[in-house]
């Protein structure tokens, strides 16, 4: 019995491998998931394995109207149910993730598959945040999570479920820029700015953890952020500018 | 990316269940290699059970001779520990010179072991100190752990718990890498106990090894200078856009030289 569960309201494409009967129909049932845990059965339908193409790769596209679904064929092994839910828009109900963001509680619903830097952008509205690479090399998505810097396009939303996070529209106090926002100002650290969040996040991670970086250390440092237009003098001069200030 | 269901346990006992009861489902740690995979369709797992949430996992003690570090331990955690650095201020280098900053910040110990990449860095780490790692169910030495490219004996529901790293005499660990991503592309791990010596190769080949011939050398007289003369065949060693496998052959012998020096 292979299960698969998901809520909301979806289109269903299921794909039977290798099965050694495919002119069998195969019984989907949609379930209920009770207060208690249990699973209460609700309105069925059967449907039969389109195609007689000796096994792979078939699917078909169903709709549940009874939410949350839970997906069960009768059919054991040989037969190998894959299951793919396409959400349908408008009328999805998505585990909920709760955090701090920049001080303030948040909350909102992510699929186990968003992004940290998706959610913060599009459910939160903090555009600060930049997806550059969205492979991890770039960095100018970095934020902080519990103090230290990540990169939220390799981080699940649901794994920040609980977390605090800093995101640059975090960074300024009743107005007043950060130490490291003035320092990338008169240094001039940037030039298009689509790196700057990312390195100034960066950079305040790294005078937490060594009030008076070396030039060498700060260069060092910036290995997981990449700026394509200042060759990285003034960010580097900025970033121990910036540590002079915040009292290394 | 395909979506996924996901949990979160608290013990290494519920994620066990908790993976047994969803079919095609995965364990993470850090993520920084599974997401990237995920985000190519290369892994499309029904549930991931993340192993972030376990307090059994953490901590870095020592034991008779000995560190055992937490499989949770991130490499940020490994690399600025004071008893890594005391114990085997090598491993803190090398956990300190792996990715970037924001990598070594989710990137646990266990999940890169696990992973066992045939360019990472703990590998080396584990094969040259005769590392000891320790599942749920088992202790594995770390020479049968490694089998190849992304080959290791765990067990589908199996999870590091921790991995035993006996102290050395010294150790020195020098890595050529991939600019890009940090990865090596030829990284050699020195350990020296009295008059035996390990050295264990990343990178170069399909998986880590020892590089015998060096060890050799090395048993007689400790020193760099020991290693003219002595080198790794280049066959068997991968050869790819960043080096060939006569360069990476080079380039290990090179990185035993500076890992030598660096073992002080």
């Amino acid at each position: 019995m292979r299960k698969v569960v998901r809520r909301g309201n979806f289109v269903f494409t299921y794909v039977i491998e290798n099965d050694d009967d495919p002119t069998t129909p195969s019984t989907f049932r949609v379930y209920k998931k009770e207060g208690d845990g249990s699973w209460i059965a609700g309105a069925g339908f059967e449907t039969t394995r389109p195609g007689t193409d000796g096994g792979l790769g078939c699917s078909a596209t169903l709709t549940f109207t009874e939410h949350p679904p839970t997906l069960t064929t009768p059919r054991d092994e040989p037969c190998r149910l894959f299951a793919r839910f396409h959400p349908l828009s408008g009328s999805l109900s998505m585990p909920t993730v709760s955090l701090t963001v920049n001080g303030q509680a948040v909350e909102g619903e992510a699929e186990g598959r968003t992004l940290l830097v998706d959610f913060i952008r599009e459910t939160l509205g903090l555009t600060g945040t930049h997806v550059g690479c969205d492979t991890s090399q770039c960095g100018a998505c970095v934020v902080h999570v519990g103090g230290a810097s990540v990169k939220s396009c390799t981080m699940l939303a649901v794994e920040a479920d609980g977390a605090d996070v800093t995101t640059v529209e975090g960074l300024a106090t009743n107005g007043t820029l950060h130490p490291m926002q003035t320092a990338f100002h008169e240094h001039h650290g940037l030039q298009c700015g689509f790196c700057t969040p990312g390195m100034m996040l960066s950079g305040i991670d790294l005078v937490g953890r060594n009030a008076n970086p070396s030039e060498h250390e700060v260069r060092e440092w910036l290995e997981g952020n990449l700026c394509r237009c200042t060759g990285y003098h003034n960010i580097v001069k900025a970033v121990q500018a910036a540590a002079a200030e915040m009292g290394g | 990316m395909e979506d996924f269901a996901f949990h979160r346990p608290g013990s290494v006992a519920e994620a066990q269940e908790t993976l047994r009861g969803t079919e095609d489902s995965k364990f993470m740690a850090g993520g920084q290699s599974l997401i990237p995979l995920m985000k190519l369709d290369m892994a499309a797992p029904g549930a991931v059970v993340s192993l972030t949430g376990i307090d059994e996992l953490r901590g870095i003690e020592q034991q008779d001779g000995s560190l055992v570090i937490g499989a949770g331990m991130t490499h940020s955690e490994v690399a600025e520990s004071d008893d890594v650095r005391n114990a085997i201020s090598a491993l803190a280098g090398l956990a300190g010179s792996i990715g970037d900053p924001q990598v070594r910040n989710r990137g646990t110990l266990g999940g890169s072991v696990a992973h066992a990449d045939p360019a990472a860095d703990y590998p080396a780490a584990l094969v040259a100190l005769g590392a000891t790692v320790i599942t749920d169910r088992r202790e594995i030495a770390a020479e049968d752990f490694f089998q190849g490219m992304f080959e290791t004996p765990l067990e589908t529901d199996e999870v590091i718990t921790s991995v035993r790293f006996p102290v050395p005499d010294s150790a020195g660990y020098s890595k050529f890498p991939n600019p890009a991503s940090k990865y090596a592309i030829a990284g050699v791990m020195v350990a020296r106990n009295g008059a035996d010596v390990k050295v264990a190769v990343t990178g170069a080949g399909t998986g880590v090894f020892r590089a015998t011939a060096f060890e050799e050398a090395l048993a007689g007289d400790f020193s760099a200078g020991a290693l003219d003369g002595a080198s790794v065949s280049a066959d068997g060693l991968v050869s790819d856009t960043d080096a060939s496998a006569e360069y990476r052959a080079h380039l290990v012998g090179v990185m035993a030289r500076r890992a030598v020096e660096a073992c002080g």
